[in-house]
């Protein structure tokens, strides 16, 4: 039995859940392993957050938001940066890989790019193989 | 020099103590600061190198539940009335006893000095005293004391150790932390009892088996294994199985192996160095005894069974058919019985005097309060004595008698060995007894990372069903009401 | 240099004496009492191995008192409350503490006055109570008197003197705290004066002062002018050799960092993994690492304790949650390590993140109150 990636991916409000809606409506294909959990503004996703996703054993993380500049908070996603950037350091040390943490910018038209963003980090995780966390414990 | 009068600002106090949570008595520091209870660490103390389990950092929790007011059967009164009530209830049960009985029950959060006293104070008034683990004594006597293990680092050095229902990672932490040192270094330790998961971190062998059935598997285990140099490890205390006990007991006779007993109230070692055991019963036959109309008064230090005990109501239902109850403590009851007159004790942290440890080692208490000691003066004063109870006598008697028990080689002997309380069909409900359920508190339970050791709770309470424990065995970390419907499930 | 040097002393000969460098902190202390809602510091209540806090505004406690002791490590920080005001004797990895704590509130920087002490590490008590028994033949009550010195560790009796070299003690699995060892700290820049007897000619009861703010300043010059202590300029060579000691210490600290951290980084990301999970392992939930930890100060129901207490993670996620909030704030104190009951290397965890992240991104905990904790930076990030 071939191991299928779960990946957690945390949208914001106004900009990423709109792509992924309209890359619903448009019909673009992505695949079926991301799991979305819908936030306010990606400004609101705790590190604590990313980390538990990793405990419960996803395989990777994506946390998307608007762009720098286009924030409906103004400056939430600037705080999303900063966190994206400490959690990298804390998941190479651990072990786990920075490549299993991805922190995408989609504004609420880019349908497409959402899609695509999407299916290159699956096939990423695919290829990288199970989370680490998981060994031993099935 | 300006000098601000400092008792504008309260100052800080930091009082050298130990933890009352169990008999291992680790060091602690007491941090006083106006009302508020902290703890700090106290890294130079030999026993536990300023480390604590659970309870120990949970102690500010602990001593800022204390008990500060007197009352006569439900009623608040001040200290004077209480003690004056106190004394001709006593009184007056023992003019009219007619040959019932009455029982100071202590389990053993008292110092030595204050037991001497209980035990004067207790034969004044005709009473016999009781430590809760009365059961136990009939059954294997006085039982040696190892002088090998006075220092704690000595469970580092035996060839082998067998524990024997004991977890040490849930109930003496400080003590798994010895064995992993012992396991560094070569020694082979050995499990036998209900619960495997997290012990296969310290122990090579495993061998799971009910507690209906732990002698009999321990007794196999020693004929297998004639290694003679083992030491084996198991608690005693007011839950205890004296079948087990004497098994164990029996073991090291004649023989290099010994026994290392872990009580769970803070000075039950000394109950023992003391002879504070006239009354020799457990506690299931002293409440026996208060339904059958055999005792009729008891006055209970330290010791609110009617909260803590397992079975707390029979405990309470049997305290509400006395003639005089008297409860004296240092903490908050939460349900006390109705007929009660209730005295508040200063915290342990506050009385000064000696413990003693599991391991015989003699240990002092930093606090300024008599304790127990004045409250006797008080109540001997009401009574028209113009002598005092006098501390240092107490001090010097107390010292005396464990100069001399620690200076005694005794030799373990056979004993008749009783069946054992489990009985060995259906599901057993058995308790880990620690710090939190001996006092009644809520523990939660840890966490354990061996992945894939043990499955989810059937139900997400405290209590679980874990699939390697012994067959028809639930295990349980703090009492819980609902424990009995899960065990009915079950 | 840019801060004022001194050498200092007490004015009481019989301070001067018995103190170990002149007696200097102790009559400072002295001259802060009523200046001060509280003046904090150590006193030695037994053996050269024991001692505790003690707020010397109350006099008729204080037995001894000592600004710190070699081997006890007590941490000083949490001692200081916020809304009174405070003179506090630190170590430097303290200071740190403090200055994290500042950062986020708990203490008002105006509140506190911060006498910090030069430091070359400590040690654990009752393991070194049981080297001087094994190495040396001797008891604890038999010490009148320990003392660092030229890289010994000297430990006097009535009659005799023992000696060994750190160096030899901590090939050994003896000397001082594993965190002590990689510490680069030694100097406590962040106080308001740091002292210590490092840059005195030897023998002569002196201590030397560096004075790093005005709050500093006014307390020695009120202690000088009060005619508790007395001061003069340090010679020139030997306050370079000040400076020389500190490297050094610096060095030894970076070969220790090199022996106890890096090994863990050449791991493979899986081997390093199998490494935190079965140093973690042995947890049994007593959150003593928490209550020792100087910079963890969130109320009972901060994010570490928000967790299903029957879940089973392959690392328990209150570690996972602190070594996450640590890499920004561990000062390497090493608390959690001296307190764990089941002897989980915690310091050496939590500084693996913390170093490494220095390292990478320059970002160091509890140098200055103006640097924002990472996680609290809400401005625009660079390359964005």
């Amino acid at each position: 039995m071939s191991y299928e990636p779960k990946i957690v991916a945390f949208l914001c409000n106004w900009c990423s859940y709109g792509a992924a809606d309209m890359a619903g409506t448009s019909r673009i294909q992505y695949p079926p392993n991301v799991r979305v959990i819908r936030f306010m503004c990606s400004g609101r996703i705790d590190p604590n957050f990313v980390l538990e996703a990793f405990l419960r054993g996803a395989d990777g993380v994506m946390m998307t938001g608007c762009h720098i500049g286009d924030c409906h908070y103004i400056d939430g996603n600037y705080k999303t940066a900063h966190r994206y950037e400490f959690l990298k350091h804390y998941l190479d040390i651990m072990g786990i890989g920075s490549q299993r943490l991805q922190l995408e910018w989609c504004s609420a038209a880019e349908g497409n790019k959402f899609a695509e963003k999407v299916t290159e980090f699956t096939d990423r995780i695919r290829e990288l193989g199970p989370s680490p966390f998981k060994r031993g414990d099935e | 020099m300006t000098y601000r009068h400092f008792q504008e600002v309260i100052c800080l106090k930091v009082i050298d103590s130990h933890c009352p949570g169990c008999s291992i008595l680790c060091g602690v520091q007491i941090i006083e600061d106006g009302d508020e209870i902290d703890i700090d660490f106290k890294k130079y103390c030999p026993i536990n190198s300023g480390k604590l389990c659970k309870y120990g950092v949970d102690l500010p929790k602990i001593y800022g539940n204390a008990l500060d007011f007197s009352s006569i059967e439900g009623n608040e009164v001040d200290y004077e009335v209480a003690i004056t009530k106190i004394s001709n209830l006593l009184k007056k049960w023992y003019s009219s006893s007619g040959g019932k009985e009455g029982i100071v029950l202590c389990c053993g959060d008292a110092t030595n000095e204050e037991l001497l006293a209980i035990e004067d104070l207790s034969s004044y008034f005709g009473m016999k005293c009781a430590s809760g683990i009365g059961n136990i004594l009939n059954v294997v006597g006085s039982i040696p004391f190892i002088h090998d293990i006075k220092n704690f680092d000595i469970v580092e050095g035996f060839e082998q150790i067998v524990l024997i229902n004991i977890d040490p990672y849930y109930q003496y932490p400080l003590v798994a932390r010895k064995l992993q040192n012992a396991k560094k270094r070569g020694k082979r330790i050995i499990s036998i009892g209900p619960e495997g998961s997290h012990i296969e971190r310290l122990a090579e062998e495993v061998i799971i088996c009910s507690p209906a059935n732990v002698h009999d598997c321990f007794k196999r285990h020693i004929s297998e294994n004639t290694e003679d140099f083992t030491l084996y490890i198991t608690s005693m205390g007011i839950y205890s199985d004296p079948a087990l006990i004497a098994e164990i007991n029996n073991a090291c006779v004649n023989t290099k192996s010994r026994a290392f007993f872990l009580k769970d109230y803070a000075n039950t070692q000394a109950s023992l160095i003391l002879g504070f055991n006239s009354y020799k019963y457990g506690i299931e036959e002293i409440i026996d005894h208060i339904e059958e109309g055999r005792i009729n008064a008891m006055v209970l230090i330290e010791s609110p069974l009617f909260d803590t005990y397992l079975d707390s109501s029979r405990f309470r239902k049997a305290c509400e058919k006395l003639k005089a109850l008297v409860v004296m403590q240092s903490t908050m009851p939460r349900d006390l019985p109705n007929n009660a007159f209730l005295l508040p004790l200063p915290a342990f942290y506050k009385r000064r005097g000696a413990l003693v440890n599991a391991c015989g080692r003699l240990i002092e208490l930093n606090g300024s309060s008599n304790g127990i000691i004045d409250v006797f003066n008080d109540m001997k004063k009401v009574l028209g004595h113009k002598d005092k109870l006098d501390f240092e006598k107490y001090v010097s008697k107390a010292t005396g008698a464990y100069d001399k028990w620690i200076s005694s080689f005794n030799d373990y002997e056979v004993v008749k060995v009783p069946d054992t309380k489990y009985s060995k069909e259906g599901p057993v409900h058995y308790y880990v007894v620690n710090p939190f359920l001996v006092r009644g508190m809520d523990h939660q339970l840890p966490k354990r990372t061996s992945g894939g050791l043990y499955q989810k709770a059937s139900d997400k309470e405290r209590y679980v069903i874990k699939q390697n424990i012994a067959d028809g065995v639930v295990l349980a970390y703090q009492r819980d009401e609902k424990y009995k419907k899960l065990l009915s499930e079950y | 240099m840019m801060s004022d040097c001194y050498w200092g002393w007490s004015n009481r000969q019989d301070i001067r004496e018995r103190g170990e460098s002149g007696g200097f902190v102790s009559s400072l202390i002295e001259s802060l009492v009523g200046k001060y809602d509280r003046v904090i510091t150590i006193q030695k209540t037994g053996t050269v191995f024991e001692g505790n806090v003690v707020d010397v505004s109350d006099p008729s406690d204080v037995k001894s008192i000592q600004g710190a002791l070699h081997s006890l490590c007590i941490s000083m920080s949490a001692y200081i409350k916020k809304g009174i005001r405070t003179a506090i004797v630190l170590k430097p990895c303290d200071a740190r503490a403090v200055i994290e704590n500042m950062k986020r509130n708990h203490v008002k920087r105006d509140e506190v006055l911060l006498i910090g002490l030069n430091c070359g590490g400590t040690l654990p008590s009752v393991d070194t109570m049981k080297m001087i028994d094994i190495e040396f033949d001797l008891q604890p009550d038999e010490v009148v008197k320990e003392e660092i010195s030229k890289g010994n560790l000297i430990f006097f009796t009535k009659e005799e003197k023992f000696s060994k070299s750190i160096d030899e003690l901590e090939e050994q699995e003896y000397g001082r705290r594993e965190s002590c060892r990689y510490c680069d700290f030694k100097i406590p820049s962040v106080c308001d004066m740091a002292c210590g007897n490092w840059g005195t000619p030897s023998g002569k009861n002196i201590t030397f002062i560096e004075v790093f703010s005005e709050q500093g300043r006014d307390a020695l010059d009120n202690a000088v002018s009060e005619g508790f202590v007395s001061i003069k300029e340090p010679s020139e060579k030997l306050a370079e050799i000040r400076s020389k000691i500190d490297k050094t210490m610096k060095k030894l600290a970076r070969k220790w960092k090199g022996k106890v951290i890096d090994p863990l980084m050449e791991l493979s990301p899986e081997n390093r993994l199998d490494y935190i999970k079965d140093a973690l392992s042995p947890c049994i939930g007593c959150y003593a690492c928490r209550k020792a930890c100087p910079v963890c100060n969130c109320s009972s129901d901060c994010k570490c304790m928000q967790m299903d207490p029957d879940d089973n993670f392959p690392i328990p996620q209150y570690h996972a949650v602190r070594l996450l909030h640590l890499m920004e704030s561990c000062v390497g104190c090493g608390n959690c390590t001296d307190v764990c009951p089941v002897d989980i290397p915690l310091a050496r965890l939590h500084q693996l993140f913390s170093r490494t992240y220095e390292d990478r991104t320059g970002y160091r905990s509890g140098m200055s109150v103006d640097d924002i904790p990472p996680l609290s930076r809400g401005d625009l990030p660079e390359g964005y």
